[in-house]
C-alpha cells in the first residue's frame, strides 16, 4: 500500500519539507523540499569584485567566513587567471586557517548539543522534554560556543559576517596580546570538549585508533553511541559509501574522491550542477527551489566523515569497517574531527609569526582584472564552490555551490542522492528525522 | 532625584507588570541566574551597564534588574523569513554576558526555529498557539526580509504552506510591539540589493503597525535585548530616528566614537591596506570605511563580548545598519566621497540624503572627502615614505 506523508523538519537553519512515500509502513521515496529562495547569485551580477568578499557571507550565518573566504580565494584565482599569481604570506594563510577552524569548531559543538543530543534523548526516551535551563552541560557548551566566536573575532573583528579577508591577504594585524587572548580562549574550549565530549585529553583521543577505546572512559560521545547502538543507527543511514573533498586541509595531501576505502585523486573539472527537478527546471516538474552537484554524473558525499576517510583517520576507519557509512560512523566523525581541529588551532597560534606582512596588495590595476577564478574551501558541512567570471573589475557571472547540495540533491527513485537513499527503507518519521540531522543540514545555505 | 516622576512612573508599569502570571510557572529568571552561576554582584552589574546604554541615569539600575526579571511575563515569538539566520547566530550564541542570552533563551522559546527544542509539527503548533494565547501581549521579533515577488512564493513556510508574507502580517496583527531584527527585516537587506530577484521587502512594508527597527547585519545582540527591556520599562515605543531605529542605540555615527578617529583628524590615513599606516591603526577612511555615513554603537558596544569590531580587525565599516547600503556604500574598499555625484549604481550617497532630506549628511560627506584630500598632501605623504 502506497501513501504519501509530509513532515517538516525544523532547527536546520530555517525548515526543509520531506515528502515521504510510504510501501509496506517503509520509506519508499523522500522528496526534499525547501521553500525558501533569495537569488544571491543574481544579485551578484554587475557589481564590483571585491563585494563578492562582502556579499557571500549573508549565504549563511553559520558559516560566514567559509564563504567570506571562498570568495576572497576564487578572486585570486581570477588574478591568476589575468597573469598575475599573488604571494599570500604564511601568517595571512594561517589568520585565514585559524578563523575557519574556529568556524567549524563552533558548529560541530553546536550541531552536537542543540540537534543531536536533544533528539537522542527524545529517541531514548519519548516523554523527554528538553529543558535546556536544567541541563548545565547545555549551559556549558553554550559558554564554549560564545568563547570560540571570541576566538574568532580578535582576528575576524566580529562573528557571524566578519570583514577581514581580501585577495592578498587579511586586514587585521594581531598583536602578541591578541594571540595569548585567542590561546586563552582556545584553552577554555579544549578543556570543555575534553572533560564533558571526550572524557579524555584531546591527545589521548586523537591517538585512539579503534572505536572499543572511546568506550573506556565516560563521555557525552560515549553516551550518545550507546544510544545509537541500541536503536539501530549503526546500521541504518548508510548511502553510497562515495566521499568527495575536493578543498585543501591539513588533514589529506590533496583534493580526493573516496570510493568504500579506495582514495584517488579528484579534479574541480568533474563538477556539474543539476538543475533536474528544481523550480529552475525547464520542464516545470520542479519540486524545490534546492539544485543538486554531481561529480561525474554520481552524487558524492561531503563533510566530516569524507574528509577523515581521505585522511585514513585510524579512528574513522575502524567504525567504516564495523559500521560502513552509518549514521553512528558520520556522527562520531563530526566530533572526531573537532579534535583534530582544536589541535591543529592550537599548534597554529603558537606558530603565528606576527612579523609577516598581513597583506600584500595586487600589482594590476583591479579596474582592468578581466579573467574567471575558482575558490574551494572544506566549510564544516563539506565542499562549498564559488565559481566567478569578471570583466575590467566587475563580476559578470557568480555561482555558489553549498556543501548541502552536494548532500542533499533531487534524485529520483532510480538514482537517488545521498540523503535520500540513506533513508530509504526506514521505518519511521523519527529516525529519518534524525539520519537528516547527522548530516548537519543547512537550509539557508542551500538554496541562497 | 533629579527624574523622580520617571522613576516612579517607571516603578509603577514595572509593579503592575508584577501581578502578571508568569510564563513558566516552575521558574523564575532570579533563580535561573542563580543556578546557572551568575550572582547578584554579576547581574547588577550588567543591569547598570543596560541602563548606561539606554541613556538613562544610574539610579535605574535597580528598575532595570527588576525589568530584566520580569522579562519572563512577556513571550517573545521569533519569526524567520528570507535570511541568513546570522541575527539568530549573533543574538542567541554569540555574547555575553550571557545573561543577555539567558534572557532571551528563556522568554523567546516559545518559538524559534533554530534553537527551539521542539520540533516538526509540535513546533508549527507552538507557535500557532503561541500566537493564539497570548494575543496582544507577545513581541514579535522578525529577522529576515519578506519576498512579496511571485505572490509570496519565495518562502512559504509551516504546515498549511503559508507565504512569509502572509505569516508575518498574521504574527505582526496579535503583537503588543513589533521589532524588525537586522538590516533584512528593517531594509529589506541583501535580498532586497538590486536587482531584488524576489522583490524582498521590509516588515514595515506588509504590517500597518508600528515597526522598530534594529538594523545591522547582524545587529550587536545588545540592542536587540536593549529593546526588549526599553518596552518592559516605558511600555511605549522608544525615541526614534527618520528610519524608525531607537536613538539611544542609532544616535551617534560610528565616526563619532571610533577608536581610529584621532587619526582621522590629525589626518593619518591607511592609504592602502597592509601599508605602515595600517599597522599603527591609522583611520580607515580611505580604504572605504563607511562609518562616517552610519549610524550605531558597533564603536562604543563592540562584538563578541566587546572582543572587536570590524574597525579593529582593520577593515573599514561598510555601513551595514543604513537602508539600502549594499547598493548605496558599496564598493567596500573605496572611500564614498569619491563618487558622491556618480556611484555604481546611480544611487549615491547624495541620492540617499536627498530620499530623507538629511541634507547636512551631504554636507559631512563633502567636508570628509575634502579633509581626505588635503590630508593625503600634508599628513598622508609621510607615512607612505617611511
Amino acid at each position: 500500500m502506497k501513501k504519501i506523508t509530509k513532515e517538516i523538519i525544523e532547527r536546520i537553519e530555517g525548515e526543509a519539507t520531506l515528502e515521504l512515500e510510504w510501501e509496506d509502513a517503509k520509506i519508499h521515496f523522500a522528496r526534499i523540499k525547501f521553500f525558501n529562495f533569495r537569488g544571491i547569485e543574481n544579485i551578484l551580477k554587475d557589481r564590483p569584485v571585491y563585494d563578492a568578499i562582502a556579499i557571500t557571507p549573508r549565504v549563511c550565518g553559520i558559516c560566514s567566513t567559509s564563504h567570506a573566504l571562498t570568495a576572497t580565494l576564487a578572486i585570486e584565482s581570477c588574478y591568476a587567471d589575468f597573469g598575475e599569481p599573488l604571494h599570500v604570506s604564511q601568517k595571512a594563510k594561517d589568520i585565514r586557517e585559524i578563523t575557519l577552524n574556529v568556524e567549524k569548531i563552533q558548529n560541530h559543538i553546536k550541531w552536537f548539543y542543540f540537534s543531536i543530543l536533544p533528539e537522542l534523548k527524545k529517541i531514548s526516551n519519548p516523554k523527554f522534554t528538553p529543558n535546556a535551563f536544567k541541563d548545565k552541560e547545555w549551559f556549558d557548551a553554550q559558554k564554549t560556543i560564545i568563547e570560540s566566536l571570541k576566538l574568532s573575532s580578535i582576528f575576524s573583528g566580529q562573528w557571524p559576517h566578519g570583514s577581514f579577508l581580501m585577495s592578498g591577504g587579511v586586514t587585521c594585524d594581531p598583536l602578541k596580546s591578541d594571540i595569548v587572548q585567542a590561546e586563552h580562549s582556545l584553552h577554555t574550549i579544549i578543556s570543555f570538549c575534553e572533560s564533558y565530549l571526550y572524557g579524555m585529553h584531546i591527545e589521548e583521543f586523537l591517538d585512539i585508533d579503534s572505536s572499543l577505546q572511546i568506550m573506556v572512559s565516560d563521555s557525552s560521545l560515549k553516551r550518545s553511541i550507546e544510544v545509537m547502538m541500541k536503536h539501530g543507527f549503526d546500521s541504518s543511514g548508510r548511502s553510497y559509501d562515495r566521499f568527495l573533498a575536493l578543498g585543501e586541509s591539513f588533514l589529506y595531501d590533496h583534493a580526493s574522491k573516496c570510493v568504500k576505502t579506495t582514495v584517488l585523486p579528484a579534479d574541480i573539472r568533474h563538477v556539474a550542477e543539476s538543475l533536474e527537478n528544481s523550480f529552475f527546471d525547464k520542464e516545470g516538474k520542479g519540486y524545490t527551489y534546492s539544485k543538486s552537484a554531481l561529480y561525474k554524473k554520481n552524487y558524492f558525499e561531503v563533510g566530516p566523515l569524507a574528509r577523515l576517510m581521505m585522511a585514513k583517520d585510524p579512528l574513522i576507519r575502524d567504525l567504516h569497517r564495523r559500521f560502513k557509512d552509518s549514521t553512528l560512523t558520520r556522527i562520531v566523525a563530526r566530533v572526531c574531527e573537532c579534535a583534530h581541529l582544536l589541535q591543529r588551532t592550537r599548534v597554529l597560534l603558537t606558530q603565528l609569526d606576527i612579523g609577516e606582512p598581513s597583506y600584500i596588495k595586487p600589482k594590476s590595476n583591479l579596474n582592468y582584472l578581466t579573467g574567471e577564478g575558482v575558490g574551494i574551501v572544506e566549510a564544516s558541512r563539506g565542499t562549498l564552490i564559488h565559481k566567478l567570471s569578471v570583466k575590467n573589475g566587475f563580476i559578470k557571472e557568480y555561482d555558489i555551490i553549498t556543501p548541502t547540495v552536494w548532500n542533499l540533491g533531487n534524485g529520483t527513485t532510480e538514482n537517488p542522492s545521498i540523503v535520500q537513499k540513506a533513508i530509504l527503507g526506514l521505518p519511521s518519521i523519527e529516525k529519518a528525522d534524525f539520519i537528516f540531522k547527522s548530516f548537519d543540514v543547512c537550509s539557508v545555505c542551500t538554496t541562497q | 532625584m533629579e527624574h523622580a516622576k520617571l522613576y516612579q512612573s517607571l516603578a509603577d508599569r514595572l509593579s503592575k507588570l508584577e501581578k502578571f502570571p508568569r510564563m513558566k510557572e516552575d521558574k523564575s529568571i532570579a533563580l535561573l541566574m542563580e543556578e546557572n552561576g551568575i550572582s547578584r554582584r554579576d547581574f547588577m552589574k550588567w543591569a547598570a551597564g543596560v541602563t548606561a546604554m539606554l541613556s538613562l541615569p544610574s539610579e535605574f539600575t535597580p528598575l532595570m534588574a527588576q525589568a530584566a526579571e520580569l522579562t519572563d511575563r512577556l513571550p517573545v515569538v521569533w519569526l524567520h523569513m528570507a535570511e541568513c539566520t546570522g541575527c539568530s547566530e549573533s543574538l542567541l550564541r554569540t555574547d555575553a554576558p550571557t545573561i543577555d542570552s539567558l534572557i532571551f533563551d528563556y522568554i523567546s522559546l516559545e518559538y524559534h526555529e533554530t534553537l527551539m527544542a521542539a520540533a516538526g509539527w509540535q513546533a508549527e503548533h507552538n507557535l500557532e498557539s503561541a500566537i493564539e494565547k497570548y494575543k496582544g501581549k507577545f513581541i514579535l521579533m522578525v529577522e529576515g526580509g519578506i519576498p512579496t515577488g511571485n505572490g509570496g512564493n519565495f518562502l512559504t513556510i509551516g504546515p498549511h504552506g503559508q507565504t512569509g508574507q502572509a505569516s508575518a502580517k498574521k504574527a505582526a496583527d496579535a503583537a503588543a510591539a513589533i521589532f524588525a531584527i537586522g538590516s533584512c527585516s528593517s531594509f529589506g537587506g541583501i535580498q532586497a540589493a538590486h536587482p531584488n530577484p524576489t522583490n524582498a521587502q521590509p516588515l514595515s512594508k506588509v504590517t500597518n503597525k508600528p515597526v522598530i527597527n534594529v538594523p545591522g547585519c547582524p545587529p550587536s545582540e545588545k540592542n536587540i535585548v536593549g529593546n526588549v527591556l526599553h518596552y518592559i520599562l516605558f511600555g511605549t515605543l522608544p525615541a526614534l530616528d527618520a528610519y524608525y531605529r531607537p536613538k539611544w542605540a542609532y544616535g551617534i555615527r560610528i565616526h563619532d566614537l571610533c577608536e581610529r578617529r584621532g587619526h582621522f583628524d590629525a589626518g593619518e590615513f591607511v592609504q592602502e591596506f597592509g601599508d605602515a599606516g595600517a599597522k599603527k591603526g591609522f583611520c580607515l577612511y580611505k580604504v572605504g570605511c563607511k562609518g562616517p555615513y552610519t549610524f550605531n554603537n558597533c564603536s562604543r558596544e563592540r562584538f563578541n563580548q566587546h572582543t572587536s569590531w570590524p574597525v579593529q580587525a582593520g577593515h573599514g565599516c561598510i555601513g551595514c545598519s543604513e537602508p539600502d547600503f549594499w547598493d548605496n556604500m558599496g564598493p567596500f574598499e573605496s572611500p564614498l566621497g569619491d563618487r558622491l555625484y556618480n556611484t555604481v549604481y546611480g544611487e549615491g550617497a547624495d541620492k540617499t540624503a536627498d530620499k530623507v532630506g538629511v541634507a547636512l549628511l551631504t554636507a559631512t560627506a563633502v567636508g570628509i572627502a575634502a579633509h581626505a584630500a588635503i590630508a593625503a598632501v600634508k599628513g598622508g605623504g609621510k607615512s607612505s615614505e617611511e
